[in-house]
């Protein structure tokens, strides 16, 4: 870790606060607003399952990770729903992980401090296992992919715009992807410093904090 | 995220490691060239609703021992393939849903029951 020395380990806190001190407006209502929008068509038995953050062009925080994890799962245990429809509101579908976020938690305080907590969030394997159920077999990050799998229904997913990392992997998850002449994909782990599925592969979930250290990295990087 | 579960099924492996090595952006048109969308078209949205209400012509059990039995199927050995397929058959045969898509080809159309077989 040797990126870790000289000015920028003195420098890092700084540029957190910076990125993070003042919020406007617009991100105050973005803090708050459902992530993921769900309408229903053609007598309740369609549903589109919207991604619902088109100022951060879909980005995935936290928030987004929990509120698709848990559509897909509440879905497929719907019983009059016969097909869902992945789509991103606004210009894009998903651009991917919204790293500054997912690296950002609010203390007691209310005050947003860098923090790995959500990175322990997403790759936290316990919660999910159990319950007979074959299809929780993934983390948080893994199922907002894989879940869409389980869902005894058809999943298609609309693509336009940018459809980058992860939401390349929530497009991968479903049964069929229709995309848009103009839409651009990309497989975007390399880009972090990673393998496709980083958390994807056991061995690696074991060592999860070569992950962390990574990604922590490339954003002092950055 | 999931992508080694879900890209073996879509793409070879070159094609998967020079995407993920890379982490080049590609078209919509050249995604579709290297099967790892469906199709490209002018409005996607659209097509999807369409997709999806043929579909859901069809019987809800049907289709989902279908997604299943690809799900299932495509990376095991032939002895499961063939155990699985044999399993789900005689799981729909005789009953309603599978009798209410056999009379819609004779113009007869019965409306389908919610169940859905899981074979987890």
């Amino acid at each position: 870790m040797l990126i870790l020395r000289g000015p920028i380990l003195r420098n890092w806190p700084k540029k957190f606060i910076i990125l993070s001190g003042k919020r406007s407006f617009a991100s105050k209502l973005d803090e708050f607003a459902d992530r993921v929008k769900i309408v229903r068509s053609d007598c309740n038995k369609i549903v589109h399952v919207k991604l619902n953050r088109p100022k951060k062009l879909n980005a995935l925080d936290i928030r987004m990770f929990e509120a698709l994890a848990e559509a897909a799962t509440n879905l497929r245990k719907d019983e009059t729903v016969r097909a869902i429809i992945l789509s991103g509101e606004g210009k894009g579908f998903c651009s991917g992980l919204d790293v500054k976020s997912i690296l950002e938690a609010k203390t007691k305080f209310g005050i947003t401090m860098p923090s790995l907590q959500n990175i322990h969030r997403l790759l936290e394997r316990r919660e999910l296992i159990g319950e007979n159920n074959e299809n929780t077999i993934g983390n948080l990050a893994q199922s907002v992919g894989y879940l869409w799998r389980s869902c005894p229904v058809p999943v298609i997913a609309a693509l336009h715009g940018v459809v980058y990392g992860g939401g390349m992997q929530i497009a991968l998850g479903a049964d069929m992807r229709f995309a848009s002449h103009e839409s651009r994909l990309s497989i975007m782990e390399a880009k972090w410093g990673e393998s496709d599925s980083v958390p994807g592969t056991v061995r690696r979930i074991s060592h999860s904090s070569i992950w962390t250290k990574d990604l922590f990295r490339i954003c002092l990087d950055r | 995220m999931s992508g080694s579960v879900t890209l073996r099924e879509l793409v070879p492996i070159d094609v998967a490691k020079e995407l993920t090595m890379t982490g080049r952006v590609i078209s919509g048109d050249e995604a579709s060239e290297l099967n790892l969308v469906t199709r490209c078209v002018d409005d996607p949205i659209e097509e999807a609703l369409a997709v999806a209400r043929a579909i859901i012509c069809r019987s809800p059990d049907s289709v989902a021992a279908s997604k299943q039995l690809f799900q299932s199927n495509w990376a095991a050995n032939d002895q499961k393939c063939l155990e699985l397929e044999t399993t789900m058959q005689k799981d729909l045969i005789g009953t309603w849903n599978q009798l209410s898509a056999s009379l819609r080809n004779f113009g007869i159309t019965l409306p389908y029951k919610n169940t859905k077989p899981t074979h987890p």
